[in-house]
């Protein structure tokens, strides 16, 4: 009876704790928002308003007609889930074999392929978008879409091809699935390899599923990761139908001044998908499958 | 730690295990070989040369080893006796990158207690995780814009609640002296609960449920559960955070000082993150920029493999 | 529905790969041009598009893919020459064109310009001297505006401070700044500051320029001149506003943002500034009563110009509509039309000095500044300006004096440019 009660009392505890937390954490989103709903004359007082005297509903509407949003919407969705799902195959077939598989310079291999991620991209850039250039010279084709707009080679740039392959590839999914994967008892690969199981059997029946948690983490960081992905498209893309979401933002900034209450309106339509993906998707690496039942 | 059952079986010389790796890892490599390894082999050839960028690739040219030895090269100065470095700049944000990542250990600590905070039986967890989470999904140039204001001296949010504790609060961001811890605690809010909070959460799935309630019989208390049980789960966690976090915080800096005090001020906020950029698209100097990044690259190479041979013995696997 | 699209999209765009025709037209034949631009404020974008409609309604045959990169607009350009798939026309600025120009970039636009009879003369000597190499010319600008000193009119009333005339004196204005400047009993921060510095260091130059000094040599852009004493004077009396006179804050408001916010909350009195911050208090600040006034004499009448150019791709395919629509945007009519709807500054001396383009006397000011404003240019102009910044920066917060920063900042710039 009585270590229940404290037992309630620390869960108050830590409960009321990441409420306040939570508080801070959420402060820039009630700013963000409350500074999408004013006018420019009331967004930077001292001290400051918390709430729009005129509250300007209309600049969401303008922030959506200002720019192309329904076709940038429409390039981000597919080129998200597009690198997504490369992703997550791609660096769990990589996972997989640096983290099961016995074979000559594989930690070699693996170290390479960490030592990536320490070069910095800016240096890298204009390396790629070289080759990019010159893959879409293996194919001598000129594309004309969208109202016969020239758009070069699809391999090459200025091509969905080029937005979404490269995201492909990335050492740190290939090392997040590895750490998990090494994490996985081996004798769950005995058993079914003694059941007559391959490798690709093991893979995709056991590894992975014991593992949803992290290929679900992974797919949040990429999909965060490209969906807010700035300075590729930019240099990579010239017509505006290819364009995705943070390149078309840009367009409320200026050298010299910005249009910050339609800045923030439209930053909070491009957030809200990911607050609402977040929010279901979590179930899948937080509240999703519990090793402790296939153990035994 | 890797079974060696199915050594056995070979073909051309090759492992059963060797070819199954080919085939596991053929999309891997050869995307890696094509956007990765060959741009990265690139940008190591253009650190020996000098390259303005603007004239195209007809402007590329091989100088050797003139970028390093610009970059890490000291002269004596006879009159003063005094050692000079030829590029003082770089040693200076080399100290400013290191000072920055002084916050990493909070960061993963900060990110732990929220997991474990998260983790337990607490209502409201979806939407608590989600909100802790949304420093992260926010568009950097709002939440570094609004760090500017809540940092101001005269009308942010900051000094404002420490007047009411009767301190008379720095001016944050126009300082040397604080503009870097401004820097660190702002990252530090972004942080806390985005990655690693994520990863801890996904770690904290992985451990039993029977550990804890054979723990429970025992008699064991909180803390003892988290020391014997929790922390030793998750090193496999923490290591691949701190490995991460550690090559992140070498190459980091760049966002939050361009949006927040543009390096200033006196260059106190720049990093070499950010010096790379300069150089290669402000001061049309790839090479040189290339040669930076090398060299940053050879300093983290060198912590990654100190990390990994110390930091990997402790690392527990199931 | 929205999927289903996106794979028809796809689906058309792979399928459709085999229609081949000369690079750089469209199906209908026409010559496709691309170009780039930054905006200086958001409601550029509109302005500039419309132009490019008008433009191609002119020139049936020529259709252009007309970008405005707001961020990392250096990296989009230099990215592009790199690989040689620059855009055909792309605005430069005055403090960047030299290197473009040095590194053949850019294409002579000289040839043309004499036979379609358009003379420099027409532009302001400042706006057209940074394009100018060896007789060629390589960029035409557009838009060039001078700086002044900003000035808040309700303030200067509360103190009954006379309103700065325009001749006024180095003297005058630090008597009003002080005047400007006041404490709060109770606090012992002050409230009220007469002046603040810039934190773009290039508005800081109208000073040095005015006690006579010079950044560089004009004849010479890339040799310093930064020690000179006239120079460093300059410099000094700048800083003598924060340390001696006590009548502008120590950096404390950080960036241009916050210079900007200070004095358009009336926390500041005076900022040097220019035609861009005519366009943010108009949004941000519709109230304020403030005028313009220019940089107060020490020795001369001095400002500095901002400067933007369009400039056509020396590789381009297509070179005389490049310069057919470098012409447009930069003609005559696209200046006024800018003008009137308040989105640039002309280069043209006969807008800038005709009285029906003076809207009010802030523009006068801004339009006269023209006048006596010199350039910022230079081969190395950027590392310069980075030099510069770091030097002003050491001396505020007291690791140097400015002789010794502005020496060590003249030395660091050789060291680092000697290879060009």
């Amino acid at each position: 009876m009585n270590t229940g009660r404290k037992a309630r009392f620390i869960h108050g505890v830590i409960f009321a704790a990441a409420l306040f937390g939570a508080m801070t954490m959420i402060a820039p989103l009630l700013w963000m928002i409350s500074t999408s709903l004013k006018q420019p004359s009331e967004v930077f007082t001292a001290p400051p308003h918390l709430l729009p005297g005129h509250w300007m509903w209309s600049n969401y509407a303008r922030a959506w007609n200002s720019i192309p949003f329904g076709r940038f919407y429409c390039n981000s969705v597919l080129v998200t889930l597009c690198v997504v799902a490369g992703q997550c195959l791609v660096s769990a077939m990589a996972g997989y074999a640096f983290a099961r598989l016995n074979f000559r310079g594989r930690d070699k291999i693996f170290f390479c392929y960490l030592a990536t991620l320490m070069v910095p991209g800016a240096v890298t850039m204009i390396p790629l978008f070289i080759i990019m250039k010159l893959l879409g010279g293996l194919w001598h084709a000129n594309i004309y879409m969208f109202d016969n707009i020239y758009m070069g080679s699809p391999l090459g740039l200025n091509s969905y091809f080029a937005l979404i392959v490269p995201g492909f590839f990335s050492a740190y999914g290939a090392f997040l699935l590895r750490q998990f994967f090494m994490g996985i008892p081996v004798e769950l690969d005995e058993a079914t390899k003694i059941d007559g199981g391959g490798h690709w059997t093991i893979f995709s029946k056991v590894t992975v599923p014991l593992s949803m948690p992290a290929v679900a983490t992974l797919a949040i960081f990429t999909l965060l990761g490209t969906w807010r992905d700035f300075i590729w498209p930019l240099v990579i893309v010239n017509t505006n139908e290819l364009k995705t979401l943070p390149v078309g933002l840009a367009a409320f900034q200026g050298l010299y001044s910005t249009d910050w209450a339609l800045l923030m309106a439209a930053s909070l339509i491009v957030m809200a998908p990911l607050i609402i993906v977040f929010f279901f998707a979590q179930r899948f690496f937080v509240e999703g499958i519990k090793l402790q039942g296939i153990k035994g | 730690m890797i079974s060696n059952t199915n050594r056995g079986k070979s073909f051309l010389g090759i492992s059963s295990d060797g070819w199954a790796a080919m085939l596991f890892l053929l999309p891997s490599l050869t995307g890696f070989l094509a956007f990765i390894f060959l741009p990265i082999t690139a940008s190591l050839a253009l650190a020996f040369c000098k390259w303005d960028v603007i004239s195209g690739l007809e402007g590329i040219h091989w100088i050797g080893l003139k970028n390093f030895r610009q970059i890490l090269g000291f002269i004596f100065d006879r009159q003063t006796g005094e050692l000079l470095a030829n590029d003082p700049l770089f040693w200076k944000y080399l100290y400013n990158t290191l000072f920055l990542m002084c916050g990493i250990p909070f960061g993963i600590a900060g990110s732990l207690i929220i997991a474990l905070m998260l983790n337990s039986r607490i209502p409201m967890t979806r939407v608590l995780r989600t909100v802790y989470y949304l420093p992260s999904i926010c568009v950097p140039v709002a939440v570094f814009l609004l760090w500017r204001w809540l940092l101001n001296n005269r009308y942010g949010v900051i000094n404002y609640m420490l007047g009411f504790a009767g301190i008379t609060g720095p001016d944050w961001l126009g300082t040397i002296t604080w503009a870097k811890p401004a820097i660190i605690i702002a990252s530090f809010w972004m942080g806390v609960g985005g990655g690693g909070m994520i990863l801890y959460l996904a770690g904290l799935q992985g451990i039993p449920r029977e550990l804890y309630e054979a723990a429970d019989i025992d008699g064991a208390g909180r803390w003892q559960k988290f020391r014997m049980i929790t922390w030793p789960l998750l090193t496999p966690t923490t290591f691949f955070i701190f490995i991460t976090s550690v090559i992140g915080g070498f190459q980091g800096g760049f966002e939050a000082a361009y949006m927040m005090t543009g390096g200033g001020p006196a260059g106190s906020t720049m990093t070499i993150s950010y010096y790379i950029y300069q150089y290669a698209f402000t001061w049309f100097r790839m090479g040189y920029a290339s040669a930076l990044s090398w060299i940053l690259f050879i300093i983290i190479f060198v912590v990654t493999v100190i990390n990994w041979k110390y930091g990997g013995r402790r690392v527990h696997y199931f | 529905m929205r999927a289903g699209r996106c794979l028809a999209i796809i689906l058309a765009y792979i399928l459709t790969g085999c229609d081949i025709r000369p690079v750089g037209t469209d199906t209908e034949g026409r010559v496709v041009l691309r170009s780039i631009a930054w905006s200086a404020t958001p409601k550029d974008v509109d302005m500039e598009r419309e132009l490019v409609r008008d433009f191609e309604k002119l020139h049936p045959n020529i259709r252009v893919q007309f970008e405005i990169i707001e961020q990392a607009y250096d990296t989009k350009l230099l990215t592009s020459l790199a690989a040689d798939n620059a855009p055909d026309v792309f605005w430069v600025n005055a403090q960047t064109v030299r290197s473009y120009i040095n590194r053949k970039a850019l294409m002579d636009l000289k040839p043309l310009a004499k036979r379609d009879d358009l003379s420099v003369d027409d532009y302001y000597p400042v706006a057209i001297t940074p394009f100018v190499v060896d007789e060629g010319l390589y960029a035409v600008p557009y838009s060039a505006c001078a700086v002044g000193i900003f000035f808040n009119k309700d303030m200067f009333a509360r103190e009954q401070i006379q309103e700065p005339c325009n001749n006024w004196t180095w003297d005058q204005f630090i008597e009003a700044a002080r005047k400007l400047t006041k404490r709060l009993d109770d606090d012992p921060r002050i409230e009220q500051w007469g002046f603040v510095l810039p934190g773009d260091t290039m508005l800081s130059f109208p000073i040095i320029y005015s006690n006579g000094g010079q950044i560089f040599d004009p004849r010479n852009p890339d040799r310093l001149l930064l020690t000179q004493p006239l120079t460093l004077e300059g410099w000094n009396r700048l800083f003598d506003l924060v340390f001696k006179e006590k009548v502008a804050p120590l950096r404390g408001e950080g960036g241009d943002q916050d210079v900007r916010r200070g004095f358009q909350l009336g926390r500041i009195a005076m900022m040097i500034s220019g035609w861009w911050d005519v366009i943010d208090i108009q949004d941000y600040a519709p109230n304020l009563n403030y005028g313009i006034a220019p940089i107060p004499i020490i020795h001369q009448a001095a400002s500095v110009a901002y400067t933007t150019g369009h400039a056509v791709w020396s590789h381009t395919p297509h070179p005389s509509e490049s310069w057919e629509l470098v012409k447009f945007m930069t003609a005559r009519d696209s200046q006024i039309r800018r003008l009137q709807k308040r989105i640039a500054a002309p280069s043209l001396k006969s807008v800038g000095r005709d009285p029906r383009f003076h809207a009010n006397d802030r523009d006068k000011t801004l339009f006269e500044a023209m006048e006596v404003a010199q350039a910022v240019y230079g081969l190395n102009c950027p590392i310069m300006m980075d030099e510069i910044t770091q030097a002003r920066d050491r001396v505020l917060q007291e690791i140097d004096t400015t002789a010794q920063a502005f020496g060590r900042a003249e030395k660091n710039f050789q060291s680092r440019t000697r290879d060009d």
